[in-house]
């Protein structure tokens, strides 16, 4: 359901997930899954201790956070995997968000892949018999992470 | 959801740091990070998590009195910004009466209603951290991971430099999440 971005100024494009809708601030961004965001923030925490002054440099809470939760909600661990999960399911002409929320959630059946994620439904783009093959090729590549 | 965003700001390198090529880029970016740090998200991006990479550098313009010199850099920077509808995975961190509410990434606290949970009840504890909501399968506390719908999302709180969320647990797959570790939520 559309949701009005709460504003005090003049309406902005809506912000909807289930219709895709993600507002003009996104329309250029590359969305991450956490497992891809992951990789990054490791690499990042090991270069910001080097190229800190202070070795005792602390982190944000943001960066620390975001940290904590990828790896805490990261459903692949190796970047081959990753690397796999993201072509698989951009193999299906799944809009960025799309292939992230299903990278992340990682549904295990048709029904719940179009109850997390509705939007997959719409414009025709896939259907059930298409939804169930994406799904076993995710599955497939974490059996052999 | 994390996304990769193109951001340009102005940067400042004091007198001391100017110096050698690879010093001066060291200095620059270490004010980069510095200063995107500070600002900790805005009403665009949401949180402002790390910047990635630099793609140029203008300007140099030397500002008078200090010497100091002031840089124009578009960078991309990683943030996360929670959007309407989506789904996602998130921590429990306290549950009361009229609800519970979850850490998610940089967002400390997003509310779920007990409207917005149907077919659970509160069984309070000797003690906060004991307070449980329960259904007929599953306990939500502390620590507990549970999959919620994004709701509704505020904007920008620049005093607080957060956001208020509100998240549901009523649709189709919501709800306590059984760790993959093998932990259930009864522990």
């Amino acid at each position: 359901m559309a949701a009005a971005r709460a504003s005090g100024g003049a309406p902005l494009e809506e912000e909807d997930a289930s219709e895709l809708k993600l507002g003009e601030d996104f329309v250029k961004a590359k969305c991450l899954m956490n497992a891809e965001v992951s990789l990054v923030l490791q690499r990042k925490y090991e270069q910001l201790q080097q190229l800190a002054d202070d070795p005792s440099a602390q982190i944000s809470q943001v960066f620390e956070k975001s940290l904590q939760y990828v790896r805490r909600f990261s459903r692949y661990q190796n970047p081959d995997a990753v690397k796999q999960v993201r072509e698989v399911l951009t193999r299906n002409q799944l809009h960025e968000f799309e292939v992230c929320v299903i990278g992340n959630l990682c549904p295990e059946t048709v029904e719940e892949a179009k109850a997390l994620v509705p939007s997959i439904t719409k414009r025709g783009r896939m259907d059930d018999e298409k939804i169930e093959t994406m799904l076993t090729d995710l599955a497939t590549i974490k059996k052999f992470e | 959801m994390f996304f990769e965003v193109e951001m340009r700001r102005s940067v400042m390198v004091e007198p001391h740091e100017l110096g050698g090529t690879l010093q001066m880029q060291r200095a620059m970016l270490r004010r980069l990070i510095k200063d995107v740090e500070k600002e900790v998200g805005s009403d665009e991006y949401g949180f402002h998590v790390a910047v990635t990479t630099v793609n140029g550098v203008s300007g140099g313009k030397i500002q008078s009195g200090t010497g100091a010199v002031v840089f124009s850099v578009d960078f991309n920077c990683i943030v996360f910004k929670l959007i309407e509808d989506e789904v996602v995975e998130a921590e429990v961190v306290s549950t009361g009466q009229q609800g519970f509410f979850v850490s998610c990434g940089p967002y400390a606290s997003m509310f779920i209603h007990r409207k917005e949970m149907t077919g659970f009840s509160f069984q309070p504890g000797p003690s906060p951290e004991f307070n449980e909501w329960r259904d007929s399968g599953s306990v939500i506390h502390p620590k507990s991971l549970v999959r919620v719908r994004v709701k509704a999302h505020s904007i920008w709180d620049p005093k607080r430099k957060t956001f208020n969320v509100a998240g549901t647990l009523n649709g189709d797959l919501l709800g306590v999440v059984v760790d993959e570790t093998g932990k259930d939520d009864e522990d």
